[in-house]
């Protein structure tokens, strides 16, 4: 029996494009466009790990990791 | 004006603003326009009201783009097969953005006066939206 309901296009679950229903089968993503879908999904992850980093370079020990990682790279380490 | 004017006209209302040029609203929708959509609580009115939805949506989808795929017209009355195409990158109705590209049709019945349409029933595949932005479950096959 057919679905009750299924929309003519559908979003690629790996890229987010628009794909037509008998399109399916041949649709190949574009990796720009997946990459973008990809990141997009993550903003929120991406925009909490910044605030994490700048919270941690401004703690005691993440000062002091700037500062080893700092000597480390003029040293040439 | 004849009914091969009166598509145009339609025409350019249904693509135009989606790439920014409003000018087309103030050129040819009525300042009584009442614009009828189930998908929407009460009639857009006027050609604030119409450039109000088209920018509604605009904000939730990324380029977002109407393209008109059949049309017919008797007299001052244009029906409009269209195909609407975005990508939700905004909130709409409370969803949240969801980076998915969705892809809709809809038909409007445009009734025209003296090259401004005054009047507008539109129907569109809202259901088809809201699965493909995963806002509600696609209903499981049996």
């Amino acid at each position: 029996m057919p679905p009750f309901f299924e929309p003519p296009h559908m979003p690629c679950e790996e890229c987010g494009a628009s794909v037509a229903k008998d399109e399916r089968e041949q649709h190949v993503c574009d990796q720009t466009r997946r990459l973008d879908y990809v990141m997009f999904r993550l903003r929120d992850e991406v925009g909490e790990f910044d605030e994490e980093l700048r919270a941690y370079l401004a703690s005691p020990h993440g000062r002091f990791d700037a500062w080893l990682a700092e000597r480390e790279r003029e040293q040439g380490r | 004006m004849g009914t091969e004017t009166n598509k145009e006209i339609i025409r350019r209302l249904a693509e135009e603003p989606w790439r920014g040029n409003y000018d087309v609203v103030d050129e040819h929708v009525a300042d009584d326009y009442i614009g009828h959509d189930p998908s929407i609580p009460e009639p857009t009115r006027g050609p604030e009201g119409f450039k109000e939805f088209v920018r509604t949506y605009q904000a939730a989808f990324r380029d977002a783009r109407v393209t008109v795929e059949e049309q017919l017209a008797e007299g001052d009355i244009v029906a409009t097969r269209w195909t609407g195409r975005g990508i939700h990158e905004g909130e709409l109705m409370g969803i949240a953005p969801t980076g998915k590209e969705a892809t809709v049709s809809g038909i409007t019945i445009s009734h025209l006066r003296n090259g401004k349409v005054v009047e507008e029933w539109t129907n569109w595949d809202t259901l088809g939206m809201l699965v493909q932005l995963g806002a509600v479950p696609q209903p499981a096959r049996t």
